[in-house]
């Protein structure tokens, strides 16, 4: 990507950091700067970002982090966005409004992962149990279950107001 | 005169179920044969796979990764082995690249075959299912030589592939490749030329290509719809731009398009295979890597052109010789969370042709 | 007492043509397996018998074993009443077809007339089991196959009318005995003898159209498409029930396949020293064969476009037919 662009973004956007990960330019933004850089990428005619490859959820123990790899089809050049969460605060906002790729992706994060995604359409559990407790990606559940894991108590997508199963949320 | 009143029904299709793709289950509201709502529910063949990733070493991790999109094996595993060399820069060998681009291609002719026996059977026709099979068989047997498997083969390794092809593999392709334009023919004549099968897939579920590159839907279903974007040419990754072959782009995005573009997809696929077979260098196939990888600290994201659409992986590495997060990518699970959109207002009996023509293949969306 | 021998005659005569139908399905059955599997470059049944002859009794044995299912949310006298009335019409129909000139059970005046009318009966069944059976799936499937089976009533009856004007006659042996009569002569030798297919061309096609979308078979199988109701309307069937509606289908088809071969091709006519019967046998194979193929061969047609060909295209051109012919024979 060309730097003027990198210029651009961060000129716009202080508080976004960013760093260059081999070919990829990535940006991590602040929870409150996420939409609205999204936002920006997506409507600025030199950025045109038109395309939300993948969205995927990480977690790093100390907090949880959000990352979408952006593409243009028409300028050919790429990005990653990032943003970070923690557990006690694990609310995000969707992208979906902008792409409608991150709509299975954010469900599938938010399933795996306990990141919950403000304003998305219809967020219930994709891959696991429709009311499995616990998120099964993180890194302090394991691999094989014993008992004591299987005891324990955890949020079920009922106590984030979430639906669970097959009703959708009232907007959807 | 009062309307008269109709209840709307829901129907399950699947998750068990002749026709449908692997373990897919739809809750579709049916209001007489026209569909109103649609409601994908996967997660049937869920296996952890990205979870158990952070437990395997990346070889370990290779064998793996075949099973998530079960059809076309060779992809996945180029996807991840792309990820880790670019992250570990890594030159691979050019008979390395030969091979990988000679079986990738073998696959996809593979998968175009079944696509085309699937969706003849979705639509009633029961004997290309069976024409389709008969060149997958011989695929099958060449991958054996290959790579000592059939289905799953874990050849591909970090730095190249495991190690090098017999004889036997090279003229049979040869042969193959001389064999299958007459298949070709016959395919065409049993279904793309039949008036009842143009009826029934001309016009059906049309995609708007702004609509489809907003909502994720990549490799033939967007070159159906008229979008010209194939990253073997567009973002060329191996040894692709060493190849002289042509993209076929449609014009509506209707279900005759998206079949009739893997038919010529094929024809390309081995036009390909030829020219590999005809410049194939020699030298080592591996680089010196050990087995055991140890990328450094970092993160990359390789995509290629698998034969549903983009297929990437995204791997994190911290130090050590096992992934610390590798996703997978995967076109049909996009591909089915665009289906509502897609299939609103449709007929039954299409729903089943376009669900057959969106190539799903259940491993790789539930991973 | 002659009455009673008379009776037992004709009794005699229903059971040995019930039997005779019964085995011609039981060897249509086996070479539809054979034939599909030819042309699908595979062997098809091998095992049970040389060369899988005993396939269809094995076939017979395993779905009378099964066991007998009836759904209980089901209505239960329907549920069991549905296959009886797509069997017995079915059955029926061979009472009145001949195989010969002396071979037959009985030679009624309404002959064509007769068939049909039985035949419309049987969409009766797969309403009332695609309803009885109380299950979405066969509910649909019910509902389609009805529409599609009644649609083509009309056409199907219309498309023999104007063979039946030329024959002047309803009766089966007397349209056969038409086509007897000599078309173009050389002297004493008949080159081509009157077989209504040289007359009424269109009216075979339209004939041949609307008896396969009346029976069912592929490029119109609509209610038992596999892919997408499971199995129609009778998903919820079993053992002996659904054995009964296969029959039934089966038997459809062959009669039909007799039927174009009487109305259209001569019957039981042909030349040199062969009797008749075999003549008659060998077109009928002829049509089925033919009938086989065009399953093996053809996708499906969806039930709006059934709809629209059945009603839009079929019935407008068949009338036409009846006229024209009328027409040309006043002149």
């Amino acid at each position: 990507m060309k730097p003027e662009l990198v210029d651009k973004i961060i000129g716009r956007f202080p508080d976004v950091a960013h760093d260059i990960s081999l070919d990829f330019n990535v940006f991590i933004a602040p929870k409150d700067d996420y939409l609205k850089l999204a936002e920006f990428l997506k409507s600025e005619p030199d950025l045109d970002f038109d395309n939300c490859s993948d969205l995927s959820g990480v977690d790093y123990l100390d907090y949880l982090e959000v990352v979408c790899h952006l593409y243009s089809y028409k300028l050919g050049h790429h990005l990653r966005l990032k943003a970070r969460v923690t557990r006690g605060e694990p609310e995000i906002s969707s992208l979906t409004s902008l792409w409608s790729t991150c709509n299975f992706h954010e469900r599938e994060a938010w399933d795996l992962y306990g990141i919950v995604f403000t304003g998305h359409p219809d967020l219930r559990r994709i891959l696991s149990d429709d009311d499995q407790p616990g998120h099964p990606y993180r890194k302090d559940v394991p691999l094989e279950n014993d008992e004591a894991w299987l005891l324990r108590d955890e949020k079920t997508s009922a106590d984030y107001g979430l639906p669970i199963g097959w009703e959708r949320s009232a907007d959807a | 005169m009062p309307k008269l009143k109709t209840e709307e029904i829901q129907v399950n299709f699947g998750p068990q179920h002749p026709s449908m793709h692997g373990v897919l289950y739809l809750r579709v509201t049916l209001d007489g044969e026209v569909m109103t709502d649609i409601d994908p529910v996967i997660g049937y063949l869920h296996r952890s796979m990205e979870k158990i990733f952070e437990y395997r070493t990346y070889a370990q991790c290779i064998s793996i990764i075949d099973r998530a999109d079960y059809m076309s094996a060779y992809f996945n595993e180029m996807a991840f082995v792309q990820s880790v060399e670019k992250l570990m820069a890594i030159d691979v060998p050019q008979r390395a690249e030969y091979l990988r681009v000679i079986l990738m291609e073998l696959n996809r002719i593979q998968n175009h075959a079944l696509l085309y026996g699937t969706l003849g059977m979705d639509l009633g026709a029961i004997t290309p299912v069976f024409y389709g099979q008969r060149e997958r068989e011989k695929i099958f047997d060449l991958f054996e030589l290959a790579a000592g498997y059939r289905m799953h083969p874990n050849y591909f390794r970090v730095g190249g592939v495991k190690e090098d092809v017999p004889e036997e593999f090279l003229t049979g392709t040869a042969k193959f490749c001389d064999d299958f334009a007459g298949w070709l023919e016959e395919y065409n004549t049993l279904l793309t030329g039949n008036e009842i099968f143009h009826v029934r897939t001309r016009g059906v579920g049309k995609i708007d290509p702004n609509w489809a590159i907003n909502s994720g839907i990549t490799g033939p279903l967007l070159r159906a719809s008229g979008f010209k974007w194939d990253l073997r040419k567009n973002d060329p990754y191996s040894v692709y731009d060493q190849f002289d072959f042509e993209i076929p782009v449609g014009t509506q995005g209707d279900v005759f398009d998206a079949y009739w573009i893997r038919m010529a997809e094929m024809e390309q696929s081995l036009r390909i295979v030829k020219q590999a077979l005809s410049k194939l260098p020699d030298g080592p196939v591996k680089a010196k890597v050990p087995l055991n990888v140890r990328p450094p600290k970092g993160e990359a994201y390789a995509r290629i052109e698998s034969p549903r659409g983009e297929l990437a992986v995204y791997i994190v590495s911290d130090g050590s010789n096992k992934p610390y997060r590798a996703k997978v990518r995967a076109p049909s699970f996009l591909h089915i969370g665009c289906l509502p959109d897609m299939l609103r207002g449709h007929l039954v009996a299409d729903v089943i042709a376009l669900v057959g023509v969106i190539d799903i293949v259940m491993g790789e969306v539930d991973r | 007492m002659g009455d009673l021998s008379t009776i037992g005659l004709i009794a005699l005569k229903g059971v040995l043509a019930l039997a005779i139908g019964i085995a011609n399905i039981v060897i249509f059955i086996y070479m539809e397996r054979k034939v599909i599997a030819d042309m699908q470059v595979r062997f098809g049944p091998m095992r049970v018998g040389p060369h899988g002859t005993l396939q269809p009794i094995a076939d017979l044995i395993k779905i009378l074993n099964k066991e007998d299912i009836i759904p209980a949310a089901a209505d239960r006298w329907l549920f069991i009443l549905a296959p009886g009335i797509a069997f017995v019409p079915a059955y029926m129909l061979y009472l009145t077809i001949p195989i010969s000139q002396n071979l037959m059970v009985a030679d009624l005046d309404l002959g064509i007339f007769y068939l049909f009318g039985i035949m419309t009966v049987v969409p009766v069944s797969v309403l009332v089991a695609g309803w009885a059976s109380h299950s979405k799936y066969a509910l649909l499937g019910g509902l389609r196959g009805a529409a599609q089976q009644i649609s083509y009533e009309i056409p199907l009856l219309a498309s023999i009318l104007g063979v039946v004007m030329l024959t002047g006659s309803f009766s089966l042996v007397s349209i056969v005995k038409a086509q007897q009569l000599p078309l173009i002569k050389l002297g004493a030798f008949t080159i081509l003898p009157r077989w209504y297919i040289f007359l009424q061309p269109f009216g075979f096609l339209f004939y041949f159209i609307a008896a396969l979308a009346d029976t069912q078979r592929t490029p119109f199988d609509i209610p038992e498409a596999e892919s997408e109701l499971v199995q129609g309307y009778n998903t919820e069937y079993s053992s002996i029930k659904f054995a009964l509606f296969f029959l039934g289908e089966y038997s459809n088809a062959l009669i039909i396949s007799a039927l174009s071969v009487i109305v259209f091709f001569g019957g039981w006519s042909g030349f040199g020293p062969i009797p008749g019967v075999v003549w008659f046998f060998l077109k009928t194979y002829a049509f089925v064969y033919f009938i086989i193929w065009l399953r093996s061969t053809l996708p499906r047609i969806r039930i709006d476009q059934l709809m629209d060909l059945g009603w839009k295209v079929l019935l407008p051109l068949t009338l036409v037919n009846v006229i024209v012919t009328g027409f040309l024979m006043i002149r």
